[in-house]
């Protein structure tokens, strides 16, 4: 039986922010829109669905007088990411052997 | 990278794969306190060693004064880094950390011994502490200068105890040549080869 692929992960701009930020302690958006290529726009949509799921923390603050938005990973987000993980693991297993 | 409709987990495993690797090959450190901290200590022990064997000055261990305007431009530079810094990895914590820790013991380095004019097991035990954050640096960076570094401070650290006491001031230098300065050089050439294309 396979487990289901968490919703919330299984896209590839999201999936790719929790990959970012699973590596660092914190990274702001304009690191993270850098290393994933997205725009702007999308990027704060795909954040921001992450944030209501509880898997990222967003700060924003000002500094020298320009907003900055600060992304982190939650332990609830390292579970969910670790879980994913593990069902993607099973899927390629499973079908690996059925080649 | 856009949201598209049918994502297959093979994909995913690549978006993993590949934003994991992007975070680890990432030099983030230009190499700059090692060359700010390791000429001022080179021109220190150096120059105190020199000044000990002839009269141009009255104290020569006022040359190691020089590492305040030092430590003044590490912290200009530290905050001016802190506002640019775009991204915080779990190594620039560990790293950090050990640093602070060299700090304190360098602090206390010289006031159980320093304060008491005991030079040369100070210079001895000096050593030694160099050898320790730079050992963890070069560890976590996976970076091996500084791993071979911080092994050649404690291997002086231990030559030191069969030279001269003015000696140590010269094995002191070589420590910080061979920890901070050639390894902070290889990390600018890295830095600015992985930023500049």
């Amino acid at each position: 039986m396979f487990k289901e692929l968490d919703p919330i992960l299984h896209a590839q701009l999201r999936l790719a922010v929790v990959s970012l930020l699973i590596g660092v302690k914190e990274a702001e958006f304009t690191f993270i829109k850098e290393k994933t290529n997205a725009t702007a726009g999308n990027l704060s949509v795909q954040i921001q669905k992450l944030k209501e799921a509880g898997y990222i923390e967003v700060t924003k603050q000002f500094v020298n007088n320009y907003p900055q938005t600060t992304c982190k990973i939650t332990q609830q987000g390292i579970v969910a990411f670790e879980k994913y993980v593990a069902a993607l693991q099973q899927y390629l297993n499973v079908s690996e052997s059925q080649k | 990278m856009e949201q598209e409709q049918d994502f297959k987990p093979e994909q995913s495993l690549m978006v993993i794969q590949s934003m994991i690797k992007t975070v680890q090959s990432r030099y983030y450190d230009n190499g700059t306190l090692y060359l700010l901290w390791g000429w001022v200590i080179l021109l220190c022990s150096v120059g105190h060693y020199i000044f000990l064997f002839n009269n141009i000055i009255a104290h020569p261990e006022r040359v190691w004064l020089l590492t305040i305007p030092a430590s003044a431009i590490h912290f200009f530079w530290m905050a001016r880094q802190s506002k640019k810094k775009k991204v915080t990895t779990y190594a620039d914590e560990i790293i950090g950390y050990a640093w602070l820790s060299f700090a304190a013991c360098m602090t206390l380095t010289y006031i159980l011994f320093g304060t008491k004019g005991e030079w040369h097991l100070m210079y001895s035990v000096i050593l030694m502490v160099y050898g320790i954050p730079t050992f963890i640096s070069g560890a976590v960076m996976r970076f091996k200068p500084l791993l071979v570094g911080g092994f050649v401070c404690w291997i002086l650290s231990a030559i030191s105890h069969w030279v001269e006491p003015a000696q140590t001031l010269l094995l002191v230098g070589l420590a910080v040549t061979c920890a901070w300065i050639i390894p902070g050089y290889i990390l600018r050439y890295q830095f600015n080869r992985q930023h500049n294309g």
